[in-house]
């Protein structure tokens, strides 16, 4: 086999099954600290305190509904590769 | 044949020759780009006297000792803390009562799954603690989760035959977990432990965001003082081999332990993981 055939039959392959979790924890962690820049002053989830704040609402309850966003994006990551994890992973 | 050579034939002269021209290609090309930095540094008037003043004046030097002096209290508490936590959560998550273990497994996933900045500010915001308390408690909530998991992975992770014996020998569970299973998970789990507590070492400086006089805030205030025109990238030339040489200090401290420990005749039965440096490029988790 060429270099060519042997990385895209044999190697990559084996290597996608035993990279799903690592990968998977990567993304979750990305995904987090995309809260950082919230505290840079861009309006994403994280930063969406300040304007609920200023308009008066509950600042408790405001980061309830903020960790509840985080929750579903993190678990639905997880889940994804859960699902994936359990559909190619390497057996163990 | 090896593993390591069962996928590619050994190179032969004209292969070697070829791997040869591509290493001083690339050698090449990544001199050029160092040599563009440089020229780019050099060209935007980073290297000039009035930018690095700064750093010869007492004060600004006892600034900055400071704020690292803050940087290295703020991880002291945090990992202590988050270690007495991780070992209180994994001991929850490893009960024989399952309401215990229920609301440890909830407690550990829920804040896992939280960007750790989201709880510094909720401490922070919402419950208008003090910088350092929120800075602590936020750090330790989140690395105390995760430590809990590398506990309990490292406790499950010792050989099922070593619970059994000790079992069979008539010991009770916590006498199995204290005298058996922690002692031996420890020193598998030494490499993760202390990749987390690199972790929670970076993560001090998101201190700085909730205005905790840490190491970043005092380079900051450098950087941004018009005196000194601007001197931002010589605060950054500073200020990151000292984060870098914390972090590597840490491994360098995980890896004497590891090999104190290889070497003491009292682990000899057990495989004792090298441990890796945690990755050192500003990583939050």
């Amino acid at each position: 086999m060429s270099f060519g055939q042997s990385l895209g039959l044999v190697v990559l392959p084996q290597a996608f099954r035993s990279v799903i979790p690592p990968v998977g924890s990567t993304l979750i962690a990305l995904a987090k600290n995309s809260a950082i820049a919230g505290a840079f002053s861009v309006t994403e989830l994280l930063g969406t305190y300040r304007t609920l704040s200023e308009l008066g609402y509950n600042i408790v309850w405001t980061f309830v509904w903020i960790a509840l966003g985080y929750l579903i994006i993190t678990l639905a990551i997880s889940a994804l590769f859960n699902a994936m994890e359990r559909k190619w992973g390497v057996a163990r | 044949m090896t593993t390591a050579n069962a996928l590619y034939d050994v190179p032969g002269p004209k292969t070697r020759k070829r791997h040869r021209l591509y290493g001083i290609a690339s050698t090449v090309v990544i001199l050029g780009l160092l040599a563009w930095i440089l020229y780019l540094l050099f060209d935007t008037d980073q290297f000039t006297y009035t930018k690095w003043m700064p750093f010869e004046y007492k004060g600004i030097q006892e600034l900055l000792l400071r704020g690292l002096g803050n940087t290295l209290k703020a991880f002291g508490l945090a990992a202590v803390l988050s270690l007495a936590l991780g070992t209180l959560l994994a001991v929850g998550r490893l009960s024989d009562h399952r309401p215990v273990r229920w609301l440890s497994t909830l407690v550990v996933e829920f804040f896992r799954a939280m960007p750790v900045l989201v709880m510094i500010f909720f401490i922070f915001v919402a419950l208008k603690v003090q910088p350092l308390p929120a800075l602590v408690a936020g750090l330790t909530l989140y690395n105390g989760s995760v430590l809990a998991e590398v506990f309990r992975s490292g406790v499950n992770s010792v050989e099922r035959g070593q619970r059994e014996a000790a079992f069979a020998l008539g010991m009770r569970k916590t006498q199995v977990m204290s005298y058996v299973l922690v002692p031996q998970a420890v020193r598998a789990m030494l490499p993760a432990i202390i990749s987390q507590l690199v972790v929670a070492l970076k993560d001090t400086s998101l201190g700085y965001l909730i205005t905790y006089e840490e190491f970043l805030h005092a380079g900051k205030l450098i950087a941004s003082n018009l005196d000194y025109d601007l001197p931002f990238i010589p605060v950054v030339m500073v200020i990151s081999p000292i984060y870098i040489g914390m972090c590597m200090l840490l491994s360098w401290f995980a890896g004497w332990v590891s090999r104190r420990e290889q070497r003491s005749p009292k682990t000899e039965a057990v495989d004792v993981a090298p441990a890796e440096p945690g990755t050192l490029l500003p990583r939050v988790q």
